[in-house]
């Protein structure tokens, strides 16, 4: 073989190299089990879920832009998957427990098309999941508003493994295609 | 030689004055106007939607929405979205500004009108008319359809 060839043949397998690793994602240091309610009242363990890739994040019902449109979004990135689909769970932690009770959260979320369990629970059970991702919320009141108070939160999306381990975070802006391939990556990523 | 004007002719003139003061009026009160009005169809729990559009000032001073009022809802408030790193955070705000000969527009991610206690539930296609006072004291109609 000339010298030419194994050069092509080097930068082939380097090049395979690279690709590989892009599937081997790293174990962010955040998340954790949890316990909380869901949106039918029954008690929740995030360790129910294992098996299945999930995505996590905080948000409110009277949210009028970011929950929504993460929401929408993630309705395309479900009918993007196909059979995948049946491998992921969306956890949506609301981070106002005063106004989304358990039948707010069901009803508000079967206007959306994805596998996705709403949950709640008491302000202490729910900061202290906001701190195991590194989420973070306030509660802002707003006298002169008919709403009286809003919620500011992180609109940040975390993607688990099905071993319970953050394994990607996507920004409010990702593309529902960006998380389509990070949620393949992760339910074909070696654990 | 007396300069008068026939009494019809003084009509006709009159008529003419008439017309194109009232054109002036509508010239001024369209100097601001609306379009691609947009509701966001509330969740099935809710009594509130934000409202979308594009509001265009046609004159050569910035003017200020200040104020917004509609038949089909108790409250319509003027609210800003803004994202800080990765927080979202919305806040009311006391007027939106439109530059001269500017455009501002109210979308997702950024400014939105809130009808909060909405009378009706509205249904996908609906319209929705918001009527916005400006800091001159003039109005702009707003004609906005429900959409998911």
């Amino acid at each position: 073989m000339k010298p030419a060839c194994y050069l092509v043949v080097l930068l082939f397998a380097i090049c395979s190299l690279g690709c590989h690793r892009t599937v081997e994602l790293p174990v962010l240091p955040i998340g954790g089990d949890f316990k909380l309610t869901d949106h039918d009242g029954r008690a929740f363990e995030l360790s129910s879920l294992r098996g299945k890739a999930v995505l996590i994040f905080f948000g409110y019902t009277s949210c009028p832009d970011a929950c929504p449109t993460t929401l929408s979004k993630l309705s395309s990135v479900y009918r993007r998957l196909g059979d995948d689909a049946k491998r992921v769970k969306t956890l949506y932690v609301s981070v106002d427990p005063e106004r989304d009770t358990p039948a707010v959260l069901k009803a508000d979320l079967g206007s959306f098309q994805l596998d996705a369990l709403g949950l709640t629970g008491t302000k202490a059970e729910i900061d202290r999941v906001v701190a195991l991702y590194g989420a973070e919320y306030e509660i802002i009141p707003t006298p002169n508003s008919a709403a009286k108070y809003t919620v500011a939160h992180s609109t940040t999306l975390y993607a688990l493994d099905p071993a319970g381990r953050v394994r990607l975070e996507f920004r409010y802006e990702a593309p529902p295609d960006e998380i389509v391939k990070g949620l393949r990556a992760i339910l074909a990523a070696r654990t | 030689m007396r300069n008068t004007i026939p009494q019809g002719r003084a009509g006709l003139i009159f008529c003419i004055a008439g017309v194109l003061f009232a054109g002036g009026l509508a010239a001024q009160e369209a100097a601001v106007v609306a379009r691609d009005g947009w509701v966001r169809m509330p969740l099935p729990s809710k009594s509130e939607a934000a409202l979308y559009m594009v509001l265009e000032n046609h004159s050569a001073q910035r003017r200020f929405v200040v104020s917004a009022t509609t038949d089909a809802a108790a409250n319509a408030e003027l609210h800003e979205m803004t994202m800080e790193k990765t927080v979202m955070r919305m806040t009311p705000v006391a007027k939106i500004g439109i530059s001269a000969h500017g455009k501002t527009s109210f979308n997702p991610s950024g400014y939105h009108l809130m009808l909060f206690g909405l009378k009706t539930k509205p249904s996908i296609g609906d319209t929705i008319n918001v009527t916005l006072k400006l800091d001159d004291g003039n109005t702009v109609p707003v004609t906005a359809t429900v959409r998911k």
